[in-house]
């Protein structure tokens, strides 16, 4: 047993943003040119691409935004709550995407000094004014959502869950996580009393990114606290929900928040960053890489990143990566 | 980032004559403002009674000197052996350092807040701060004049003279003594706190001394270094982790103990179990 703990046992990914900070500036892999757009106040967590312009969402006041190829931003929607939850993270919209004429938005957990409100952690469909639609609040923290012809698949980060809703309104668990075992040893620079033994000590999976290919759903796992190197993965599943066990795709990986499938075939995971126990996430720690899930081969998109929660992928190979500091990073492949 | 401070130097302006008693830590203002023998006696005097009780709202309780059991057989071999010492007679805080007073200290001295400062639930002003570092901690104590209790120190006040098992005597823990949850029992109505408690939350728990919480509630940094009590530590823990004592609100019941010794790295500061409590030490 855990004698120290931190509470983050429904947390998602996101960890005391006061301590993004300014840190070194992102840097393009091999191959990528970078460009680095900063809106001030703003605290981004979903982008998604949607024809010509770019959505994204904004926790710092709860709107969605477009972004038009001008990089002018309009808000649009209703304010959704946002504020911070227990842990002084930020909460909110976290996950946007168009569906039909309107919009999906998975919003966060109850911020911590807000009264109830209905739309707290539940998937909701917006238009340009207001909630149209409440399709489901039955979530703890619903964090990232795919859709496909029949059904939405929603992450629950609080659950640990991969939930799917038909359009009937039908809700159905297709998997729960068990909790990840990592190696007591690999703490004992923790605790020598708690994990210096043989016995592997456990953390929750916590799954925060979904994408969707060949009718397999895969979802990066960040791993609950206290986040050790390596101690998070990607992991695929069937979609019908016939599954005994995860998959596992990709292992190793550094608190994965974001995944995004290249045209290309290889998945992108974003990595949020290393976490150190005295400081907490390290500024300038993220990391985006491509991974051919065929071979393994791995290549570094873009290292250097400061607490980044989202990526997709727009048009012409080009990437976008969203940031808690209010950056949004455009990675173009060189031709 | 949150601004880490010094800890034990306060940045208040400076005033206009005479030595800049602003500018040292809270203890040694109040000893140099008496030393100064300044002719605002009533000031003085009670400049003298903050040094004696430097916490507002935390009594520190004399602890009497003399021998007492240290250490079981009967239990992890980092707590053996028993045997008897002698301690000098210290004074130790009442309670743990609760919220409200950490805030006073960040306010005093610019000090990073505690990490659960704005938890609706572990920040609230009477429970016992949490989210601290053992050098938050020590830090919080050296403004004030005092220390963290020794092991030696802890255990006394938690055992008595006599080496009970537990503040209380030798009765097992119970959720109205410790704030734990009980295993057993999940629809048990004593338990009323989710997480932290009120730090007098638990009369039933208290020491001969009347301390609270020296086991419950949250666990609690020592001054000390982990290592065995008797030879020399192995080299890969050496001067590496510091000792917590006292158990938890989380805690299953083999960690509710008066000599339960967890060790952690000291800089941890995101334990939502932990806090701390001061003595003034001659050890």
């Amino acid at each position: 047993m855990r004698s120290l703990v931190r509470i983050t046992a429904v947390c998602a990914a996101m960890t005391v943003f006061a301590m993004a900070q300014a840190a070194g500036e992102p840097t393009p892999g091999p191959g990528y040119q970078i460009e680095i757009v900063r809106e001030s106040g703003a605290i981004f967590s979903g982008v998604a691409k949607d024809g010509e312009t770019l959505l994204l969402t904004n926790l710092a006041d709860g709107r969605l935004y477009r972004r038009d190829r001008g990089g002018q931003l309009q808000a649009f929607g209703p304010v959704l709550p946002h504020g911070v939850d227990v842990m002084g993270d930020p909460s909110g919209p976290y996950r946007v995407k168009p569906l039909g004429k309107g919009y999906l938005v998975a919003q966060g957990w109850k911020p911590a000094n807000n009264d109830e409100n209905p739309n707290d952690h539940s998937l909701l469909e917006v238009d340009e004014t207001s909630v149209t639609r409440i399709v489901s609040s039955d979530f703890w923290n619903p964090f990232d959502f795919v859709i496909d012809d029949e059904a939405t698949f929603v992450v629950d980060s609080g659950r640990n869950s991969v939930e799917r809703l038909d359009r009937a309104g039908g809700k159905t668990t297709i998997f729960t996580f068990p909790r990840l075992k990592h190696q007591g040893q690999a703490l004992g620079g923790l605790s020598p009393t708690e994990f210096a033994g043989k016995e592997p000590y456990e953390v929750d999976a916590v799954p925060t990114g979904i994408a969707e290919r060949d009718g397999r759903l895969y979802v990066s796992l960040f791993g609950g606290f206290p986040y050790i190197p390596g101690g998070g993965a990607l992991v695929s599943l069937d979609k019908s929900g016939n599954n005994s066990a995860a998959h596992l795709e990709v292992g190793g990986l550094d608190t994965p928040v974001g995944i995004a499938f290249e045209s290309t075939g290889l998945i992108l995971i974003l990595q949020h960053g290393s976490f150190d126990q005295a400081t907490g996430f390290l500024p300038g720690s993220g990391e985006l890489i491509g991974v051919d899930l065929g071979t393994g081969d791995r290549k570094v998109v873009a290292s250097g990143l400061n607490r980044p929660v989202s990526v997709a992928v727009l048009d012409e190979g080009k990437i976008v990566v969203s940031q808690l500091d209010g950056a949004l990073i455009f990675l173009t492949p060189r031709r | 980032m949150r601004q880490v401070g010094n800890g034990s130097i306060s940045s208040a302006p400076v005033g206009l004559v005479g030595p800049r008693l602003s500018r040292l830590p809270r203890w040694t203002r109040a000893r140099e403002a008496a030393r100064l023998a300044l002719p605002l006696c009533f000031a003085a005097s009670a400049a003298l009674a903050s040094e004696l009780q430097p916490i507002t709202g935390n009594p520190l309780i004399l602890i009497p000197g003399g021998q007492f059991v240290f250490g079981r057989d009967d239990s992890n071999a980092n707590e053996r052996p028993r045997r008897e010492l002698d301690l000098p007679s210290f004074q130790m805080n009442e309670t743990e350092i609760t919220n409200a007073q950490y805030e006073s200290f960040v306010e005093e001295t610019a000090h990073r807040p505690a990490y659960y400062a704005g938890h609706p639930v572990l920040g609230v002003a009477d429970h016992p701060v949490v989210g601290v570092s053992w050098f938050d901690a020590r830090d919080y104590c050296t403004h004030y004049g005092l220390t963290l209790p020794s092991e030696r120190e802890f255990e006394r006040a938690a055992r008595g003279r006599s080496g009970s098992l537990f503040p209380w005597g030798d009765g097992p823990p119970a959720p109205s003594r410790t704030g734990h949850s009980n295993p057993c029992c999940a629809s048990d109505d004593s338990v009323v706190y989710p997480m932290t408690a009120p730090v007098r939350a638990f009369a039933a728990g208290q020491s001969a001394e009347n301390i609270f919480d020296l086991v419950g509630n949250v666990w609690q940094w020592t001054r000390d270094w982990y290592a065995p009590y008797e030879g020399e530590p192995d080299p890969k823990i050496a001067n590496k982790f510091r000792v917590l004592r006292g158990g938890a609100w989380n805690s299953d019941l083999a960690h509710l103990s008066a000599t339960y010794r967890l060790a952690y790295d000291p800089n941890f500061r995101y334990a939502a179990n932990g806090g701390f409590r001061c003595v003034r030490s001659s050890e």
